[in-house]
């Protein structure tokens, strides 16, 4: 089990709180980022009903962040602003006056610099509290902010090479956002601690929150041109993304020895992974990794002609890739883990993953039977991907059933993240 | 007379770090000294009587029963040298503003008040306020000819400082340099080293001395109506010259070592090795026949010390050092939240640390396992930096160094494993007992002296192999450690075991015979 949070849980009174919430999605991003979102502003505006409190909950997003009409929806429904905005610096000095009469102390000094968030309104000022998803921010926020920050992942810390110099070197400013955070909030056990000990937070103000998921089907019937197009199980599903996190190198060599004694077809998909492609002539990143993959697929007959590149896919397409396929595979490492072998527990799908504890943790969390490779060591994909196809309807059987999985949906969650999350915002803005 | 023991605290440098090998050394030989009742001497220059006192103090070390003796005021250059070097380190680690622009800023904010304040009119002040204007004006007027010039005289003197001055300061490094010279700084150590064996002769209530490192040869010479021990604590660099690459300083250091072999009455060794296969190889001939003797070094014995420190573990932090600045403050660090290796030891060429590293990431990166790395190294060998640079391991690997001896053992105490993977010791390797005895187990490179200090404790090959290992081998280093990782007590358990033995050999037995090799030097004379 993942750690069940020690904090502040009981409510000690039945007053009902009144607070108002910024939930911040600092920079652009997609896929799981904006799907944890999307989750958590669900929870907190469902938890707090539920609760019999009052929140206003208004959500900032960066003005280049692309935002579907469903997601838009969803936030209507629920009765959330929304707000674009642009990530600005400021000098601190013009700050100071106002520091001053806020209470805020000036003994240690300031940084140079301050990051806000120029929304044209009033910069998220007029809310209580800030909620940032993820600790992309390009400097220090307003000393007088409270605010508390999701912190996903600092892959980095495994994988040295997907930050280059100019990264590294600004750095120690992601991770003072985490550290000056109120309190931050991790769905893993290895993500708290990596916060602790490389970002530097303080143990107390480091919690683990349950992880929530969202069965996406709700609503959408497969896409019966796919379905026409692949035989079930006839394909392993491989969602990615550029990073070198992902271990397609390791990943690849595996993949070419497992092809060539079966028919299988390895599907690819995720945003700009079709950069990948020795056939595409105009990827969109060109990066000597991103060379070096082209190339390593270039050069091997068996993997030219089994891998499809998909690139980004759409929800619908998603769920139905996902109930096609053979297995998910998932190859990162020293990330925070992914959702996708979650979704396909529930499209009855089962997932091979790199073994790293976030994924230990989360395979336990859902009691998911993830067969574990170790991409350190040649043919263990290999082996791993050998047992899952020999051993099939036993992995199978052992899948959580949907009504063990809808646990953790955001739904059933709702009330419990609330309690947690405002119990700890209380602290912080009542003392 | 008082049997006294007499120790000479002298070398080049003014300070050495308080947990500098042989400060420990030193520290441990007088606890021993004073478990047996003998009364120490220590003979010093003005030159280091500080740092000495230093070390002693924040040792815990009692001054009942110690003599401390300044025989000379010592090299004014030498001490100059350091105090230079030590501002410039200072200066270097800090971006305060100097005296002047502090000047500066005062005056212009005097200035400013006064002017606000001046133009202010209104109320009772206004007489005041307008005749103090009145006054400045005036001054103004009659002073600024004088004003005029000096500025005309500083903007020629700024043109002429660019290209006078530059030149001039240019030379003066070039100066400066020279006087600084490994070769040029030895020349000053030589005399001090003559007039300070000159006061050591003529005191009369000396009979024999203890010269801690064999690096003294001009004082070991001119010291001629005493009995001389050295100690001789090993010549590492000249079984590894190729890491070693000769350098002046070097070079000086290994002919003032082979001039103290030369003119010691006994030589002290820390272990065979070092005998057989550095001094007697090396030195054949400066130590011919002379006494040489074998004294490990006392097994750390822990608690009965008292130097176990309970304070907090944040308070850690302030010995933490940040040698990447270039990638921003270092995070502050939660010791009760990973699990430490510990490698306490100054960073050298032969401290074969790059294994070590490699263990580590591997550990970090690819087991996942939730660790850092503690140094006690003051930076590292151009191979360590660059490896954590290139690997990026800044915020993993802790750099704490000249940490005092009470905090050391506190750092060892929390570590889960030290690791010692040395390629090269002289002797015992103490990092194992110190570890042992603060209940974290050790792992040893599979050196010479290593197998020398269980062997000659009657330790079996079957009972110690297993805290060896092959010290170029990172990925066995790792799992070894890893094993340690996952259970710390069943080879800790082993470990103490063995260290109930090794503990008979304490400080006071290896003090005891030293005392016993100076007589015996002393009675041959």
């Amino acid at each position: 089990m993942i750690s069940q949070y020690e904090g502040p849980l009981q409510r000690d009174d039945v007053i009902p709180m009144n607070y108002r919430l910024a939930v911040i999605l600092p920079s652009p991003f997609s896929g799981g980022v904006i799907r944890s979102l999307i989750n958590i502003c669900r929870m907190l505006v469902l938890g707090a009903q539920r609760s019999g409190d009052k929140l206003k909950l208004v959500v900032g997003l960066p003005r280049m962040q692309g935002w579907s009409i469903r997601n838009a929806e969803i936030f209507s429904s629920l009765g959330i602003e929304t707000r674009f905005f642009d990530q600005k610096a400021i000098q601190s000095d013009k700050l100071k006056g106002s520091y001053a009469c806020l209470g805020v102390s000036l003994e240690d000094g300031i940084p140079d610099t301050t990051i806000f968030f120029d929304d044209g309104i009033a910069n998220f000022e007029d809310v209580d509290f800030w909620y940032l998803i993820s600790d992309s921010v390009l400097g220090p926020l307003p000393a007088h902010r409270k605010y508390a920050c999701m912190v996903y992942d600092y892959a980095n810390r495994y994988v040295p090479e997907i930050f280059d110099e100019s990264q590294w070197k600004k750095f120690y400013l992601r991770a003072g956002v985490a550290t000056s955070a109120d309190f931050i909030v991790t769905t893993t056990r290895q993500t708290r601690l990596d916060a602790i000990n490389f970002a530097g937070v303080n143990p107390e103000k480091a919690h683990v929150f349950p992880i929530e998921f969202d069965a996406i089907d709700d609503g959408f019937e497969l896409d019966t041109k796919l379905v026409n197009q692949f035989d079930s199980r006839s394909f392993i599903l491989w969602p990615t993304i550029l990073s070198g996190h992902e271990n397609h190198e390791s990943a690849l060599l595996d993949l070419e020895i497992f092809l060539k004694n079966n028919d299988l077809q390895v599907l690819i998909i995720g945003r700009g992974t079709n950069s990948f492609n020795p056939k595409n002539h105009e990827p969109m990143v060109d990066h000597p990794y991103i060379r070096r993959i082209r190339g390593l697929i270039d050069s091997s007959e068996i993997l030219e002609e089994r891998l499809i590149f998909l690139d980004y896919v759409s929800d619908k397409l998603l769920l139905t890739l996902m109930r096609l396929a053979f297995c998910i595979l998932h190859t990162s490492h020293g990330d925070n883990g992914t959702y996708t072998v979650v979704e396909a527990a529930w499209q009855g799908t089962p997932a091979i993953s790199n073994r790293y504890p976030a994924m230990e943790e989360v395979g336990e969390y859902f009691k998911l039977p993830l067969e574990f490779f170790d991409h350190y060591t040649s043919g263990s994909l290999v082996n791993s991907l050998w047992h899952l196809q020999h051993n099939y309807e036993d992995i199978y059987s052992r899948l959580p059933s949907r009504d063990a999985l809808s646990r953790f949906s955001y739904d059933h969650l709702a009330e419990k993240y609330w309690r947690l999350f405002s119990a700890n915002m209380r602290l912080v803005l009542e003392g | 007379m008082k049997n006294l023991f007499t120790i000479v605290y002298f070398w080049r440098p003014s300070r050495l770090g308080i947990s500098e090998g042989l400060n420990v050394l030193l520290t441990d030989l007088i606890r021993g000294l004073q478990a047996n009742r003998i009364p120490i001497r220590i003979l010093t220059t003005g030159r280091h009587i500080n740092g000495l006192h230093n070390v002693l103090l924040k040792n815990n070390i009692s001054l009942v029963d110690i003599e401390i003796v300044q025989l000379i005021k010592g090299s004014i250059f030498l001490r100059f040298k350091d105090f230079w070097l030590e501002i410039r380190k200072e200066r270097d680690n800090t971006d305060k503003l100097s005296l002047w622009t502090r000047i500066r800023l005062i005056v212009s904010n005097l200035l400013k008040n006064w002017l606000f304040w001046s133009l202010d009119i209104g109320g009772y002040s206004t007489p005041i306020k307008v005749l103090s204007i009145l006054a400045v004006t005036l001054l103004i007027i009659l002073v600024s000819p004088l004003l005029l010039s000096i500025l005309l005289v500083c903007k020629l003197f700024s043109k002429l400082k660019a290209v006078v001055f530059f030149r001039f300061r240019q030379r003066l490094t070039i100066v400066v340099s020279g006087f600084f010279s490994a070769s040029a700084i030895e020349k000053f150590y030589i005399f001090e080293s003559q007039r300070l064996a000159a006061a050591i002769d003529k005191a009369s209530n000396i009979s024999s001395i203890l010269l801690l490192t064999g690096f003294d040869g001009d004082l070991c010479a001119n010291i001629r109506k005493k009995s001389k021990v050295i100690v001789f604590p090993d010549a590492t660099p000249l079984l590894l010259p190729t890491r070693f690459p000769g350098s002046e300083f070097a070079d000086i250091l290994l002919r003032s070592m082979r001039k103290s072999v030369k003119f010691a009455d006994g030589i002290i060794c820390y272990s065979n090795f070092v005998r057989d296969h550095q001094l007697k190889n090396h030195f054949s001939t400066e130590c011919g026949n002379l006494p040489i003797k074998v004294i490990p070094q006392g097994f750390f014995a822990g608690n009965e010390l008292g130097e176990i420190n309970k304070s907090d573990a944040g308070g850690l932090n302030k010995y933490i050092r940040n040698y990447f600045p270039e990638y921003g403050d270092l995070p502050r660090v939660h010791f009760n939240e990973f699990l430490a290796i510990i490698y306490p030891t100054v960073d050298r060429p032969h401290k074969n640390t790059l294994t070590l590293l490699r263990a580590f990431e591997r550990l970090l990166r690819q087991k996942g396992r939730n660790v850092k790395l503690i140094m006690t190294s003051p930076g590292g060998t151009l191979e360590t930096m660059n490896y954590i640079r290139e690997r990026k391991l800044h915020r993993d690997v802790l750099f704490m160094p000249a940490v005092p001896i009470a905090v050391l053992n506190q750092l060892l105490g929390r570590a889960t494993v030290m690791v010692h993977p040395s390629l090269l010791e002289g002797g015992d390797i103490f990092n194992f007992s110190r570890a042992v005895s603060h209940n974290t187990p050790a792992l040893l490179s599979d050196i010479l002296v290593a197998r020398e200090m269980f062997e000659r404790n009657s330790v079996s090959e079957s009972v110690y192999e297993d805290w060896l290992f092959e010290p170029t081998d990172h990925q066995a280093l790792a799992e070894k450690i890893d094993s340690i990782l996952c259970d710390r007590w069943n080879p800790l358990a082993a470990q103490r075991v063995i260290m109930d033995h090794l503990s008979s050999y304490t400080f006071a037995k290896m003090a005891q015979t030293y005392n016993d090799f100076m007589r015996e030097v002393s009675s041959k004379i």
